[in-house]
Parts: C-alpha cells; structure tokens; sequence
C-alpha cells in the first residue's frame, strides 16, 4: 500500500513537473529552454507578438511557438516588441542596425523593404523553387534583391479595391465616366455621399489614389531610383488622376472633406451610417465593418468590386504587407531562425493559422485554394482576383518625398488652389529639389 | 553629470544640423547643405508663416481666455459664490487630456461628416456645412480653437495663482476712492499681474511652438500643407523621410526661436525689475 502511495505520489510529481517546463517552454520573454545552445534575439510588433492585446491572436501564436519549442531543444528565442508607430518602428530597427544590434530576426514593413536588403541577409537555401512560384507575384518580386537573392519573407499582405453599396448598384462601375455616372444617380435618390476615397495627409491617400496611375501604365521612379513620373507618358496619366479626382469633386460625387480622410478606416463611420454609395478601402475593412455593422447585414448591403479606372479594360490595385528579415550570419542562427518563422508565420500551416486569426491576407496562393476557410470564404475569390494586379510602392528613398509631395498636390486640386497641371508641376520642382540634393 | 546629460543630445542635435546624415545610410559627411536647402525651400518659409500664426494667435487668445475666466473664478470666491471650484477642475480637465485624444475628440466635434458634431446644428439651423477642416483657409483657424480649448487651462491656473498674490487692500483703499470694477481690472490687476502675463506668455509660446501631436491627430498637417507647423514638419523629416541631418537644422532653427522668446522675457521682465 505504501509502495503504491509512494509511486502515485512521484509519478504526480513527475507529471506536474512536465506540465510545468512544458508551460515554461513559452512566455512572453522567452521560447525555448534556457540551457538552449543557439540564442536568437526576436523583433515584432505587438499584434504580431506574444505580448499580443488580443488573445485569439496570442494563443495561436502560443501554441505555434510551442510546437517550434519541442521540435527545436537546442533553439531559445528571446522576444522584443517593437513599439511606437511604423515609422518610429522601422527607425528604432535602423538605429539598432547603425549600432551594430539589431535582433536576429526582425519584422519589416514591406514598404521599408528596400531600405533594409542590404543589411540582411539572403534565405536561397531555405526555400525550393515551388515555394518562391507559390507566392504572389508582387511578394515574389518585393523578396529578392537585385541579384535575385530572396532577402525577407512577405508573410501578410493587403490589398486596396472598391466597395460599393449592392443594395443600391446592380453593377459596380468599371471606368472613371461610369463610377461619375452612377454615384450622381445614388446620391440624388438616397441623400447619401457618392464617393469617398482618402485624400489628407498620410499615405493611405497615396497608396489608393496612384493605382489610376499605375493602370494607365505610368512609371513614379525609373531603375536607378530617379523620379520620372513627370517624363513623356508618365506626366498625362498623373495630369489624367488629378483630372479625375477634380471631375469627382466638381460634380459633386465627392465631398471637398475628403481632403480630411486620412486614413481608409476614417470612412467606416460613413459606411455604418449609411451615408456613402462607394469608397476606395482596404481588405481588412471587411472584417471592421462586419464587426461593426452586424455580418448579416454588411452582407446584405456591400460588395467589392477592382478598383474603377480610365478605361474599363485596365486594372491595377495597391498592396502592402509585413515581411520578417534576418540579420544573423551564423548558418546555424539563421537555420534556427529560418525553422521559427517557417513554424509560426510562413510555412504553409503557419501563415494559414496567423492570416486567419489576424485576418491578414496570405501571400502563398495554395492557402487560398486548399483551405476551406479560404476556399470557402465569397470574398477571397475576389479578392484574389482582384490583388493579381497588385502594384507595390517603388522602394527608394525618394518615395516617401514623392509620397507628400502627392497628397499635398492632390488637396491642391481638391481645394482648386492649383489647376493639375500646376499641381503636377509642383509636385515634380519639389520632388526634384529633394532628389538633386540626395545625390 | 547632470550637465552633461542635458547638454550631450543638444550638442548631438547641433552636429547632426551640420551633416548631410540620413538614417537610412550610414556614411554622411560634414557641411552646411542642410542649412542651405532648408532656407533656401519656399515650403519652409511658409510652414514658418504658418507656424507663427498658430503659435502667435494660440497664445493671445489662451491668455485672454484664461485671464477672464482665471478673474471670474476669483471675483466669484471673494462673493462666495458656489461652484467656483467645479468649474476650475472642468477647465483643466482639457489640460490633462492627451493632445491625440484632444485631437481625435476635435475632429469629431468639427468634422462634416455625418458625425461632426457642430455642422449637425449648422446643418439644422443653416442647411449647410462648414469645412472647417477639410478647406485650406479654415484648417488652420479650426486647430487654433482646439489648441485654445486645451492650453486655456493651463494658463488659467498661472493667472489664478497671480491674481490670489494681489493685495486686498489695494482693492479696498480703489473702492475708498470710488474706482469702478474696471479702473480696478486695469489700474490694480494688470500692472499687478505683469510678471505674470509675461511668465505666462513665454510658456504658452514655448508649449505651443513645440505642439505637434494634437495636429496629427486632428488634420495631419493637411489639407495639403496648411497646417503642418514646424514641430510636425521636424517629425515627418526624421521619421517619415529619414533626413535626420535636415530635422536637426530644423530642430536647431525651433531651438533659437524658443531661445529668442526665453531671453525677450528676460530683458523685459527682469531687467525691468
């Protein structure tokens, strides 16, 4: 009886034992064991993190690192949370990089991309041809450096695209005369903004606008990182946007506030109180306003649609993402790193958990495919469809200065201080001050 | 130590001012380009127009506001009256809100939007809309008003603090002589509370010319670049384009300004007393 008392008595140990370390094998400081022999240093954002505000997101991530844990003894992964805004983010990177620590893996803005390739170093070896050709073309093409060296793993992406209101219109307009057309008729019988897109201060404004560029064919910035938006071509497809956009506010489909939306979400309120026909918005806002709205009745009433341009033949969209970098050079930290982001956020199970609980848009075209929660899901079909024209911002430094230089043109316009071609000439005289004084 | 640790980031602002340095890159060299581009810049010269605008009106009215309600609080203490006390720690709330959040509830009380606030009642009263944020000519005026809204308080308690050091008995012996409320407002309270004022005034201008947060959130400098003051244009410089060497020129240039207005204090103030 004794004997029997003793046994139960260790083997309870033993088990509360185990369910300890294995607990211990992840919190928010740390992944893995401490006697690990490979120590890797972790940078994310906090919705990307373990110290996540939202829990869904923190569990799954939990249970991945978990499984990252077991399978990996000899790996310990000590996390940071990157803080602040985007921009404050990326700098803090470029600081620790400039200082000579930056962590061993960390996760870049896609838009920062370019900025960062030099400095981190190449994954050929980790990924089979198959993998790369699963991806999106834009990730595809944003990953590699100009020796074709895949530099980051584009693990989330979005996309922008028109949603108008289904209820109201049979079909979404095509082209620029069409979507006019149509949002005078909603306006007149529903009491209710046409059209609504960002144009403030911030780059969501850039970022829907320049596709009307982009479909047309227009180049911002040649292959040496020149502006040459203004060049040839170039300078009547962005005189044709800021036409456009003058047209839309003249006749009254837009309202001058746009001038004041700075970000795609600022138009939600808009949409829950049923007072716009259509507006330029990203994927994410699907789930924000659904959230919002009620599902049932966001269904009832939205739809999406590829965003309207100059002729009804051409297509193009704006897409963004999040990317993990590594900057280690030992072979075995980078291998390490290499298992981690696989397990977490890339590998096929990985970036199918993480997209679904963020509601991020998975970059590998097999999720969408052979997963029911996407393959299943009516609004992947078209947003699939709808990212194959995606454009992503050109990566040089003198974007960001291109950037402001276009949402203060466009307001220009709006508020009918300049005409576009004046606009377009500003844009250009600073844009290309900036440029001279760079090189 | 101490002295150090203060004077090194400055000292770092300043040698940054005369390099070419971005954060992207890690070679940069010395010089005065980034001065010379910066002066040179018509955009500059406007956002400073701009900037003195808003620094400028921001703080005559903060003082005007805050002066008046700073007196009625103590006119209604020195009569008993009740509420005195609710009505100071109504004013000063809007000084202990975060400038995001002040700027957020602004947008929200100005916006045309269906949920703008004021232009529901415009609408109601005038069947139209103001664009107080969306038009190039108002934004500016409309992020004044919300920086009043917010500074008023903070210079309110200054004033009151000033006003509970003046004398009774100089309002006694007025009334002797048969001063009316105003000869005493303008022959007792002002000249008493000079120092004051002007304590006042340099802190609003210093606070105000290093505001930017509460404008992010409200306009984001825009529309265009109507109301993008210097302090936002320093932070859209490093963070947002990464020319920390032209942020330190502009940076450098905001220092002196402050620095003019802190010794303008000193020779009409001090050396007066």
């Amino acid at each position: 009886m004794r004997k029997i008392l003793i046994i139960t008595l260790s083997l309870m140990l033993m088990f509360s034992f185990g369910v300890y370390a294995q607990d211990n094998l992840v919190t928010s400081e740390q992944i893995g064991d401490n006697e690990a022999s490979i120590e890797l240093s972790w940078a994310a954002l906090p919705y990307y993190s373990l110290s996540n505000p939202y829990e869904d997101r923190e569990n799954v991530l939990k249970d991945s690192a978990l499984r990252f844990a077991k399978r990996n003894p000899d790996v310990k992964i000590n996390p940071q949370v990157l803080t602040g805004d985007i921009s404050g983010q990326m700098l803090k990177l470029l600081q620790q990089e400039s200082a000579g620590n930056i962590p061993d893996v960390a996760q870049i803005d896609s838009f920062y991309l370019p900025i960062f390739k030099d400095k981190l170093e190449p994954l050929n070896e980790f990924l089979t041809e198959k993998e790369i050709n699963d991806l999106v073309p834009f990730a595809k093409e944003g990953m590699l450096d100009n020796d074709g060296n895949v530099k980051a793993l584009w693990f989330t992406t979005d996309v922008r695209m028109l949603y108008y209101r289904k209820d109201l219109i049979d079909t979404p307009p095509n082209n620029w005369d069409e979507l006019i057309e149509v949002a005078k008729e909603v306006t007149a019988d529903n009491n209710m903004e046409g059209f609504l897109f960002s144009a403030g201060r911030g780059e969501a404004t850039t970022i829907c606008n320049l596709p009307y560029f982009w479909a047309q064919g227009g180049k911002l910035i040649n292959e040496n990182g020149k502006p040459v938006f203004n060049e040839g071509e170039n300078r009547e497809y962005m005189i044709n946007v800021f036409e456009y956009i003058k047209r839309l506010v003249d006749s009254g489909v837009t309202p001058r506030r746009v001038t004041n939306i700075t970000l795609e979400a600022d138009i939600n309120g808009d949409v829950i109180g049923n007072n716009v026909a259509m507006f330029i918005g990203g994927n994410w806002q699907i789930n924000q306003l659904a959230e919002n709205m009620g599902r049932e009745e966001f269904n009832k009433k939205w739809d999406i649609a590829p965003i309207p341009q100059i002729s009804s033949d051409l297509e193009a969209t704006a897409v963004g993402g999040w990317t993990w970098g590594i900057t280690t050079e030992d072979p075995d930290k980078k291998a390490a790193a290499m298992r981690f982001l696989d397990e977490m956020y890339f590998g096929k199970e990985g970036m199918k958990e993480w997209t679904k609980v963020g509601g991020y848009l998975p970059t590998r075209n097999s999720i969408y495919n052979e997963y029911t929660y996407y393959s299943d899901n009516p609004w992947m079909d078209k947003i699939q469809s709808i990212m194959e024209n995606g454009h992503v911002r050109p990566g040089y430094p003198i974007y960001t200065n291109l950037s402001t230089e276009f949402q203060v043109a466009l307001a220009d316009v709006i508020d009918g201080n300049k005409t576009p071609e004046e606009a377009v000439d500003s844009m250009w005289n600073n844009v290309m001050a900036e440029y001279e004084e760079m090189n | 130590m101490l002295i150090l640790f203060y004077l090194f980031p400055i000292v770092e602002v300043f040698r940054y001012s005369l390099t070419d340095i971005r954060l992207d890159k890690e070679i940069y060299s010395y010089g005065i380009s980034a001065y010379q581009y910066v002066l040179s810049n018509p955009n500059f010269w406007e956002m400073l127009k701009i900037t003195i605008i808003f620094v400028f009106a921001s703080m005559f009215l903060q003082l005007f506001f805050g002066l008046i309600i700073a007196t009625l609080i103590d006119e209604g203490e020195r009569r008993n009256l009740k509420g005195t006390l609710v009505v100071r720690l109504i004013v000063l709330m809007a000084w202990v809100i975060p400038g995001v959040i002040i700027g957020v509830i602004w947008n929200l009380f100005l916006s045309e939007a269906n949920y703008g606030i004021l232009n529901y009642f415009i609408q109601l009263l005038f069947n139209t809309k103001i664009s107080f944020l969306s038009s190039q000519d108002l934004a500016l005026y409309s992020v004044i008003i919300a920086n009043v809204w917010r500074g008023t308080a903070f210079s309110m308690i200054i004033l009151y603090g000033g006003l509970k050091q003046i004398s009774e008995e100089l309002y006694e012996a007025a009334s002797i002589d048969g001063a009316s409320t105003l000869d005493k407002f303008f022959k007792i309270t002002i000249p008493q509370l000079k120092p004051v004022i002007f304590i006042n005034m340099v802190l609003i201008t210093i606070y105000t010319f290093n505001t930017f947060d509460m404008i992010m959130a409200l306009t984001g400098g825009g529309p265009g670049r109507s109301t993008e003051v210097i302090s936002l244009n320093i932070y859209n410089t490093v963070f947002g384009h990464l020319e920390l060497g032209r942020g330190s020129v502009l940076a450098v240039i905001l220092f002196f300004i402050n620095l003019s207005i802190t010794l303008f204090y000193y020779n009409f103030v001090i050396s007066e007393e």
